[in-house]
């Protein structure tokens, strides 16, 4: 995918383009936010990297003009801000996803890849370590055997590989599986976890158990 | 240094002072009328006496007697002058001087000698007769126009009764003057304490201020003497709020914008470590890839505790807000880095919401600061649960089953850059202190305490419930 990274400091632009374009993705970097803000008019990239401090113009500004342009591209915000406000406006603006300053690498690639998930539907597939999951064909395989699961149990595994190594609450879940049915209890999601449990454990893919806040499929031990 | 002055004295002084001038040059007036009085109603009676031994005396000769006139004189002079209590003394001598009768030695009457002008009226002076001060009535008696048979009288007597007489009426009236200086006394003493009162007032409503409150004062109140200090007053905090607010800003925006290159070093050592490098590098670089962090953590910390200096935000607008929810949210977020140590972090289940009165920013400040502190201090293999208390649902509460904080240690966790002894992990001895100010913003407590089977640490953090929040919040 290609990448537009808006970004002033040129030791932290320089890591992050190079660790994208490790990733396999071309990356175009705007040191400044008029800059940036021209480079999106072109309308060429699949996800931005966004700082909101930025020289000439704030990412604030970029984002906003953007999204006023009814531009749907994925936007990772870049804040250094530990407040929430800060957070809050800026999903307010349109962004889709905020990484706070400093952060992992590995952080970043994940987050970007989901960002890019999400806004093109789940993609063709999606590989977590030996599970694979075909979004066309709504198939999940094992080391390529294929895995037995209802189609409400591959929703729920669905939504636990879009946000790998992120909680998801139940509530969430819940949300996901709203297209088969209203009434998603508590109950029955612990079911279907407990038996996507079961099925997957031989691989050795962990569903973790959040107490008193959800599920957490961990990260490949690699990545 | 000169001893500072004291208002209320110089005032009393300033008082006083001419007070006291003026009640002792009253007494003195009141003494001299009381001395001029008593000589009046003295001298009147020596005249009296000098004028009937006139006419004792002009009766005699009238009868004849011009010889041995000394014993007709004597013989009235002492009948007329014996039922004293007063003891007069007398003398009378011719126009030549000669005495002609007389009990006793007197002089003249000063500047006139023996004039040979007509019959006086009775003239008074003071004089000192055989060491005795006296007061003497003098009186030129002339005979139908014949001044070579003119002669003098001179009555005197000693002035003691005089004095007797002015010193009692003094004794009557001094104790009154005194009694009525006294009471203007305690009418100024009083007056002026009570007119500094309200600059007493003023510096006790100062004085009664929170030290963070730098708002201005209520100059509504004030007296008007005192408007000028107050808006002064008003003014210099003014000024020192907007200093500290520009030194807190730098402080913030300082710590805020060097995490950038940080980012920039950190994302570059760890590119630097994907690389085939030797185990020696790999170790250095993980060595201030360690560092990096560190230094990120504090100045993260740094950036908060500026933000939160409490002497800036006496008047933090505080706003309606889940606590259950958002210390969820918080909470999810800590997750990964929870596992990533090997913590076992979880959340007691909120059943309703549990609204308080708090600023979110800062709110999720105080809960990554738990948070962090918790998962900071635990060993790997531990177990941290934050939430909301079930009992007391204002309250938060987080435990964990790390080493726990020593019982004298507790006390001084929350001063800044603290660090517990021993306590081995690389925090920067601020994270309970933001905790501790942030709750402090919000009018909440913060209390610690054993974890739960007295292993670890319990924080709980108890907010005032809504309305008393609202209620503080306003003030």
């Amino acid at each position: 995918m290609r990448v537009l990274l808006i970004e002033d400091d040129p030791t932290l632009a320089d890591a992050l383009s190079r660790a994208l374009r490790m990733a396999s993705h071309s990356v175009d970097w705007a040191p400044d936010g008029e800059t940036g803000d021209r480079a999106l008019n072109g309308r060429v990239h699949d996800a931005v990297v966004l700082d909101v401090r930025l020289p000439k113009m704030p990412g604030w500004e970029v984002l906003r003009r953007l999204r006023a342009r009814k531009d749907n591209v994925p936007v990772l915000l870049l804040t250094v801000c530990d407040t929430l406000d800060d957070r809050v406006r800026g999903l307010d603006l349109g962004a889709d996803d905020y990484l706070t300053k400093p952060f992992e690498l590995p952080e970043l690639e994940a987050r970007l890849r989901a960002l890019y998930r999400r806004s093109h539907g789940a993609g063709p597939e999606i590989e977590h370590g030996p599970l694979k999951f075909d979004n066309v064909g709504r198939r999940a395989y094992v080391n390529g055997e294929p895995l037995e699961l209802s189609a409400r149990e591959l929703s729920v595994l669905e939504v636990l590989l879009l946000r790998i190594g992120r909680v998801i609450s139940k509530d969430q879940i819940g949300h996901h599986l709203c297209d088969f049915d209203q009434d998603i209890g508590v109950n029955a999601i612990e079911v279907y976890m407990h038996r996507l449990r079961r099925k997957l454990e031989p691989a050795g893919i962990v569903i973790r158990t959040i107490r008193g806040l959800g599920y957490l499929m961990e990260k490949p031990q690699h990545a | 240094m000169p001893r500072p002055r004291s208002l209320r004295k110089q005032l009393l002084l300033r008082l006083l002072i001419p007070l006291l001038g003026l009640s002792v040059i009253g007494a003195t007036i009141m003494c001299y009328l009381a001395f001029r009085f008593s000589n009046d109603v003295f001298d009147r009676e020596l005249s009296v006496a000098t004028l009937e031994l006139r006419h004792e005396i002009l009766e005699a000769l009238g009868a004849g007697a011009t010889v041995e006139l000394d014993d007709a004189i004597t013989k009235e002079a002492d009948l007329l002058l014996v039922d004293r209590t007063n003891p007069i003394v007398y003398n009378v001598i011719d126009g030549a001087g000669a005495a002609i009768a007389g009990t006793a030695d007197l002089p003249l009457p000063p500047g006139s000698g023996m004039s040979t002008s007509p019959e006086s009226d009775v003239r008074f002076y003071d004089s000192v007769v055989d060491g005795r001060q006296m007061r003497v009535a003098s009186l030129r008696v002339t005979r139908e126009g014949r001044t070579e048979s003119a002669f003098q009288i001179q009555v005197a007597e000693g002035i003691n009764p005089r004095e007797v007489l002015a010193g009692e009426m003094l004794a009557v009236t001094i104790p009154q003057v005194l009694l009525l200086v006294v009471l203007v006394v305690l009418a100024v003493v009083h007056g002026v304490g009570g007119g500094i009162r309200p600059l007493n007032e003023l510096g006790e409503r100062i004085a009664a201020r929170s030290p963070n409150d730098l708002g201005p004062l209520d100059v509504g109140t004030a007296p008007v003497e005192t408007r000028y200090l107050v808006s002064s007053i008003n003014r210099l905090m003014q000024r020192i709020k907007r200093f500290s607010e520009s030194q807190q800003r730098c402080a913030a925006d300082a710590a805020h914008v060097m995490q950038t290159p940080l980012t920039g070093m950190k994302a570059q050592i760890e590119l630097g470590l994907r690389q085939e490098v030797s185990e020696e590098t790999r170790r250095v670089f993980g060595y201030v890839l360690q560092a990096v962090d560190r230094l990120s953590h504090m100045l993260r910390e740094l950036s908060v505790l500026a933000r939160n200096d409490p002497v800036l935000l006496m008047s933090l607008p505080l706003a309606p807000i889940d606590l259950c929810k958002l210390t969820q949210d918080v909470a999810t977020e800590w997750v990964p880095i929870a596992l990533r140590k090997g913590i076992d972090l979880g959340c007691t289940p909120c059943p309703a919401e549990v609204v308080i009165q708090a600023d979110a920013g800062r709110l999720k400040n105080l809960l990554d600061s738990l948070l962090d502190n918790a998962i900071r201090y635990t060993p790997s293999g531990g177990r941290v649960t934050i939430g909301c208390d079930p009992e007391e649902a204002t309250t938060l509460c987080i435990s964990d089953n790390g080493t726990g904080i020593p019982l004298e240690e507790r006390g001084r966790v929350f001063d800044r850059f603290y660090r517990v002894p021993g306590s081995g992990a690389e925090g920067s001895g601020l994270g309970l202190a933001i905790v501790k100010e942030i709750a402090d913003l919000h009018n909440a407590t913060v209390e610690l305490s054993d974890g739960p089977g007295n292993v670890g640490t319990e924080v709980r953090v108890r907010f005032p419930a809504m309305e008393t929040a609202s209620a503080s919040s306003a003030a």
